[in-house]
């Protein structure tokens, strides 16, 4: 289509419908309200001039830096044609391969929902006990047998959310004494003729704290990180502010996927993502990105930053204890679990490890349910 | 000046812009041009000492009216926001009235009254008489989720109800600007309801005109050694990059200082005007200065 086209007044309403049909099936979201400003914007006569209707649209339709690039794109294949059909087919095409791709198992599917664990699941339940339950809170996630993955699954998932509840309710003494709530004062005051005898009295509120995770997904971490996975999303349902990562070579953000219920699709979803992130675990550089990104958005002094790895690092030397530093002075605590803690006579020599050390306040085990219900009183002060 | 009640467009924003001293590129001016005919808000985000909260006060020159600012801080309430009542001044008047004849009620509906309030920016926004104000509501991210929520729906009815007198609406809509420096992810239902605008750093022609129109008495050669360095440090991985703001602090300091051209030793005595942390400047000494003047 092109822009000349919409010269005619009466055809421009369709065409700007058509044109939010259009993004939104390629996944760009358009409100009803938005539809309703493009209208109005198109009343205003600006659309006769090229360079102003696409300032204008573009102000109405972006919510956002990042949807900057896709409306752009959108845009110039909806009002000025050019590869469009081939653009189109492309697009088409990409989504019936990603659709067929063969349902391999990835590192996570293996671990929990594995095809052929449903049996084990069964298999499982029923021989769970108060004694096996027991058992299970220390066995190392890492030499849990595949048959267990599942009841293990249901009992950590049960436990962290009590922990989670629990840690939500807490209270918290007050410092220093409370302020007279004058409004509030006065008017009750008015009661007995003007003289405040009682005095209400009101509080600071609350500071909201934050809790941003980083968890290691590469191949050494690969027996844990589905439990870490699972323990990071329960973190997340219960504590209002919390940011979570994925690294291994490259840097994801989890957060938008883990707000919903994990279900085994979004599992296959992240194991396919993660697939092809082979190669060596990069944390410096990661860390180093993670700065660049997202640490002027996510860290202050609230900030409690939790980094889950066993700190094999294969960046060069120096790059993680540099990064690491940026991020120790921008937040309030800086946690470090290692499941290797756990194994018996760990010394945390690795050179990542070592670099990684001096920058840490807390560094503790996450290798069994046990450990990671311990970091109950971590997170309380968190 | 600009004049709501004449025909106006894009071309006559950037000019109205430009007497005030502020350069604006066609973006942003019909973007200007739909907030000021729909009467939208417009979203401003974009990396600090860019231009934002400039664009509300030049906005508010260019149109000849009040600007009322409001700027957001973690744990911004409603009463730092909308209004408060005087209180000092509530409890003489029930005081005085002691004596007096009048019941409860009348004695509340007093105290109650006008004249006992203190209006914060919110309320002073839609108040305003004469015309329609310019509301700049600023770093909008540091304020907390609540707040947001309450401005959410300020925006889409501009009015205000305060329990003991009842509901006040606008007598002429604010023009609404709101900015943000990112630090915290806006709800998509406030985002919805603004225009979008992401004000990116300027190029070096812009900047050229921005230093310009700030100091016309600026040797050329030096304005350009200037920009070019400024741009070359944005393209370099700094902590805290510099803005505009910073061009201009440097401008200014060169000027004041008397320097005509730009070298090393210039570079490296001013470098306090523009990077201004600790590790950047240590980054840049040396050999990342040279580097940096063999650009320009």
């Amino acid at each position: 289509m092109m822009l000349s086209d919409t010269k005619n007044t009466n055809g421009l309403a369709s065409h700007l419908r058509d044109f939010i049909h259009f993004a939104r099936r390629r996944g760009f979201p358009i409100s009803i309200q938005q539809g309703l400003d493009m209208i109005e914007v198109a009343r205003t006569g600006i659309i006769f001039q090229k360079r102003p209707f696409y300032y204008a649209l573009k102000a109405v339709c972006c919510i956002d830096k990042d949807q900057i690039p896709q409306f752009d794109e959108l845009f110039r294949i909806f009002w000025f044609g050019g590869e469009d059909s081939e653009s189109v087919r492309k697009d088409k095409m990409r989504i019936e391969e990603i659709q067929n791709l063969p349902k391999k198992q990835g590192t996570l599917t293996i671990w929990g929902y594995g095809g052929s664990n449903q049996e084990g699941d069964h298999l499982a339940k029923t021989v769970t006990g108060a004694n096996s339950q027991e058992r299970l809170m220390k066995v190392d996630f890492s030499s849990l047998p595949d048959m267990e993955t599942g009841v293990l699954d249901e009992l950590a998932q049960r436990l962290w959310r009590e922990m989670s509840k629990r840690l939500k309710k807490r209270l918290r003494s007050t410092k220093g004494r409370d302020v007279i709530h004058m409004r509030q004062t006065i008017r009750k005051s008015l009661e007995q003729g003007g003289d405040p005898i009682y005095l209400l009295l009101k509080q600071k509120k609350k500071r909201k704290k934050r809790l941003v995770l980083l968890l290691d997904i590469s191949g050494s971490m690969e027996k844990y990180s589905f439990f870490l996975l699972r323990f990071i999303q329960a973190l997340q349902m219960y504590f209002e502010k919390v940011e979570s990562f994925a690294f291994s070579t490259r840097l994801e953000r989890l957060t938008d996927l883990l707000q919903k219920e994990l279900v085994i699709s979004d599992l296959q979803q992240l194991s396919s993502r993660i697939k092809d992130w082979s190669g060596g675990t990069r944390i410096g550089h990661c860390l180093g990105t993670f700065n660049e990104t997202y640490s002027h958005r996510l860290l202050s002094s609230r900030t409690t930053l939790i980094i889950l790895s066993d700190g094999l690092d294969t960046d060069p030397p120096g790059m993680l204890s540099r990064e690491l530093e940026k991020i120790s002075t921008r937040v309030k605590e800086v946690v470090w679990l290692n499941p290797l803690k756990g194994k018996p006579g760990y010394q945390p020599e690795a050179r990542g490890m070592a670099e990684a050390l001096p920058h840490l306040d807390h560094f503790q085990t996450a290798h069994n349910l046990e450990s990671i219900l311990e970091l109950e009183s971590l997170l309380a002060h968190a | 000046m600009l004049d709501l009640a004449k025909d106006f467009d894009a071309q006559s924003i950037i000019s109205a812009f430009s007497e005030v001293g502020y350069i604006m590129d066609e973006e942003l001016a019909t973007i200007i041009f739909l907030l000021l005919k729909l009467n939208k808000p417009l979203l401003i985000e974009g990396n600090p000492g860019i231009g934002k909260t400039s664009t509300a006060t030049h906005l508010a020159k260019a149109l000849n009216t009040r600007l009322i600012r409001l700027q957001c801080f973690e744990g911004l309430d409603l009463q730092n926001a909308v209004y408060e009542w005087n209180y000092q001044k509530q409890l003489l008047g029930i005081k005085i009235r002691e004596k007096s004849e009048e019941s409860t009620k009348e004695k509340e509906s007093e105290i109650f009254g006008a004249d006992y309030l203190l209006k914060r920016p919110l309320l002073e926004s839609i108040t305003e008489l004469d015309k329609a104000p310019v509301l700049l509501i600023d770093e909008i991210d540091r304020a907390d989720e609540e707040f947001e929520a309450f401005l959410l729906e300020l925006l889409s009815d501009f009015q205000i109800s305060i329990p003991e007198m009842g509901t006040i609406k606008a007598l002429h809509v604010p023009h609404v600007i709101l900015t943000s420096n990112r630090t915290r992810e806006l709800s998509d239902a406030l985002r919805r309801r603004c225009l979008y605008h992401w004000l990116d750093y300027p190029t070096p022609e812009k900047e050229m005109a921005i230093i310009n129109k700030h100091y016309p008495e600026i040797e050329a050669k030096l304005a350009t050694s200037l920009v070019k360095v400024i741009q070359q440090l944005r393209t370099q991985k700094l902590n805290k990059v510099p803005g505009v703001s910073e061009t201009l602090d440097w401008v200014s300091g060169l000027m004041a200082l008397g320097y005509k051209t730009l070298d090393a030793e210039v570079l490296e005595k001013t470098i306090g005007c523009f990077i201004k942390s600790q590790a950047d400047i240590e980054s840049l000494q040396g050999e990342a200065i040279e580097k940096l003047l063999e650009v320009s």
